[in-house]
């Protein structure tokens, strides 16, 4: 096991939020992870992405008055994001990545969305990480440089060795 | 179940012992009665109102002012000098106690009159229906009073815990345990409306945003 890993917003989201369905899975793996002494790392971009997705108010119900919804609070929100270097290891985007990201996005023929995954990649490669926790399955199209650890995966394993 | 004579002997709530104590030629008359009971009730129902006021104005304000706490320096310092004039949990307990109580009282009362309602009604004395706002209000303070009581114990609990959590975080490492009771503290229960794509590409427009 690497002694360092990436964690992806899809696995960060549901670890913040327990009512999402990935939750439990999520919450374990990450457990399971720091247990074992692995550190876990995180970007801006991923920062930025869970705090765009958990302010979208198609994510979460608004509390209403009188029927009007009152925008989701921000110091929640703002309260995670300032705990994250307590718990993450936050890397940060030198300019060795955006001499990367093209070179990868020529490699993989990335267009469009994808883009930033690709981002996603190159910062992860710049700092020596070669391992991302995602439940994004797109990451399997860079599989021949990062090994993917899907905690979906991880969380039906432990139901089949249980059962 | 039989209809239980109303007669001076039988046991009211102590505002309607009171009443009828107060009536010198036994019970008192239906109009009188009914009178009396709208007034109680009318009574009661602006106690109430004015009592969830300010219950929610308190409870708003307090998890304000200790989230200021966390914001700021100067904020903090003075969060840190009225904790230390008034012990914090001292605080948190006067807090729960000059609040919550009272509203719980206030709809014990309630629940009391309502009780006394029916019991007027079974005897003949008032007419049975229970006035819908009335009946609305009980229920609704009712949920209100034990999401209150929950939700104050939780937020102290979380709040305290994030803050210190974080304020020790800067000055060392915090242990396992401590990490993962950070992250509990922060997480939200918030509802979710629709569960979030979990493909990146699905998360920007085409213009990148």
């Amino acid at each position: 096991m690497a002694d360092r890993v990436f964690v992806d917003t899809s696995v960060l989201l549901p670890s913040y939020f327990p009512e999402l369905e990935s939750r439990e899975v999520c919450r374990a793996c990450l457990e399971r992870l720091k247990n074992e002494g692995v550190e876990l790392s995180i970007s801006g971009q991923v920062i930025r992405e869970f705090y765009v997705r958990a302010n979208n108010p198609g994510t979460f119900e608004q509390a209403t008055v009188r029927d009007r919804a009152l925008p989701l609070e921000m110091e929640p929100l703002l309260r995670i994001v300032e705990s994250m270097p307590l718990f993450f290891e936050i890397v940060d985007q030198p300019h060795a990545v955006h001499e990367l990201l093209p070179q990868l996005l020529r490699k993989y023929e990335v267009r469009g969305k994808r883009t930033h995954d690709t981002n996603i990649l190159a910062t992860m490669l710049v700092h020596g990480l070669d391992t991302i926790c995602s439940l994004d399955r797109d990451f399997e199209n860079f599989s021949d440089r990062v090994n993917i650890l899907s905690p979906l995966a991880e969380g039906a394993r432990k139901s089949e060795d249980s059962g | 179940m039989a209809v239980q004579p109303l007669t001076r002997e039988t046991e009211l709530p102590s505002q309607f012992g009171a009443l009828l104590a107060e009536t010198p030629t036994g019970l008192p008359g239906r109009n009188y009665k009914a009178k009396q009971m709208k007034q109680e009730i009318s009574r009661f129902e602006k106690d109430v109102e004015e009592s969830e006021q300010l219950v929610n104005f308190a409870l708003v304000g307090f998890v304000d002012f200790v989230r200021d706490a966390g914001q700021d320096d100067d904020a903090a310092r003075k969060f840190d000098n009225w904790t230390d004039d008034l012990d914090l949990a001292q605080t948190f307990a006067a807090y729960e106690e000059k609040m919550v109580p009272p509203l719980r009282e206030r709809a014990a009362i309630l629940l009391r009159v309502v009780e006394g309602w029916h019991r007027m009604a079974a005897a003949g004395l008032i007419e049975p229906d229970l006035p819908p706002q009335l009946a609305e209000r009980v229920a609704h303070l009712d949920a209100l009073i034990s999401e209150l009581t929950e939700e104050v114990t939780r937020q102290h609990d979380n709040d305290l815990v994030a803050r210190l959590l974080m304020r020790v975080g800067k000055q060392r490492q915090l242990t396992l345990d401590e990490q993962f009771r950070l992250v509990d503290a922060v997480s939200l229960n918030w509802k979710v409306k629709e569960e979030p794509s979990v493909r990146r590409a699905d998360w920007y427009g085409d213009d990148g945003r």
